[in-house]
């Protein structure tokens, strides 16, 4: 009980309204059901770029709302979306990469030689497990 | 003990100057934590896109393997434990260690839910054969199935072992604030365990859609 000097420091800590995570909340599962609803339909890659939006939407409000990036220090802000910024990078080097190789090592067919263990369906035969 | 709301006081470790900077260093280490998460499951992310990219009727036959229902209720199941978890942060930050423990208790809750579902999940994989390289043993079109088990099972993998050390987490949680350890002037563990708490919910939102949905 000594010190209660740090208190006056501490005060600046903003308590979010309930009806904020409330909000968070209910736009996730509303969210959650508009990216279920819109896969049962086949808009060929449409289909990805929606559940990639909307998944995008979502991440942003537990980022803001439920992680509090929205009332917190700049700082942490910036580090946490400079993660992001790397991570673009990560995917912009392996894709410059992939989609423009031609070459094919001639060891693939040889040397290295990796077998499939996946035992190839007969016509007419069920696929297991099925959804 | 007779006055249940009795609390421990907070002493500040002497190399901070207040508990405001205490509370600070401790949530920008937090973040810095989760941006090294963020890079080492983006890998996994990145190793997907290639997969996808490679080959793409094979992800369309493995879509059908997985059941979107189980997801879609793994998904419900952690949006509301990031829920639960937010606000049993926010019960501590007005002194209501009931609520906390209430709060806290509903999100195991919803952890143990979210295994229960995996488990029944992994285990009709594993039955039929759906594993990942060698272990591959069922019959499939493509012959690439099995990579699609191998990034799956990475995936979902690395995510559930995220999921077990949350609990273990909540646990500790649970026990320091039936002590009285957490009060509106401290509750810096709750604080941290809640967003290491939401990131976990962040990467299934999007390994839900990735595996489940876009096939």
């Amino acid at each position: 009980m000594s010190n209660h000097a740090h208190s006056e420091e501490h005060s600046h800590h903003f308590i979010v309204p309930v009806r904020y995570y409330v909000g968070a909340l209910v736009s996730l599962l509303i969210l959650t059901f508009i990216t279920v609803f819109v896969a049962q339909f086949n808009f060929g890659s449409f289909n990805l770029v929606v559940a990639m939006a909307v998944a995008v939407l979502k991440a942003g409000i537990v980022i803001s709302i439920f992680m509090g990036l929205k009332w917190d220090h700049g700082f942490n802000r910036v580090a946490f979306l400079g993660s992001l910024v790397f991570l673009f990078i990560f995917f912009l080097f392996v894709f410059s990469d992939v989609l423009f190789r031609s070459y094919r090592s001639p060891l693939e067919a040889t040397q290295i030689n990796l077998k499939s263990p996946v035992i190839k369906l007969e016509p007419g035969e069920v696929q297991e497990g099925r959804h | 003990m007779t006055d249940l709301n009795a609390h421990k006081v907070h002493e500040v470790a002497h190399h901070f100057a207040n508990a405001g900077h205490e509370f600070d260093s401790a949530k920008l280490g937090m973040w810095v934590f989760l941006v090294t998460e963020v890079l080492f499951f983006g890998a996994l992310f990145v190793a997907y896109a290639f997969l996808r990219w490679a080959y793409p009727e094979m992800f369309v036959e493995a879509h059908h393997l997985l059941d979107w229902r189980m997801g879609a209720l793994n998904t419900l199941i952690l949006i509301t434990s990031s829920f639960t978890m937010v606000m049993a942060v926010r019960s501590a930050q007005v002194n209501q260690r009931g609520k906390t423990a209430a709060y806290l208790s509903a999100t195991m809750v919803c952890a143990f839910g979210f295994m229960v579902v995996k488990f029944f999940e992994y285990a009709a994989k594993i039955h039929h054969g759906y594993l990942p390289a060698k272990f591959f043993t069922a019959h499939a079109v493509s012959e690439h199935l099995h990579l699609f088990f191998g990034i799956y099972f990475m995936m979902t993998g690395l995510h559930g072992i995220h999921v077990v050390v949350g609990i273990g987490l909540i646990l500790w949680l649970l026990r320091r604030n039936a002590k009285g350890h957490f009060y509106s002037e401290f509750y810096t563990p709750l604080e941290m365990v809640g967003l290491y708490w939401h990131f976990v919910d962040l990467v299934w939102i999007f390994l839900f859609p990735l595996f489940y949905l876009v096939g």
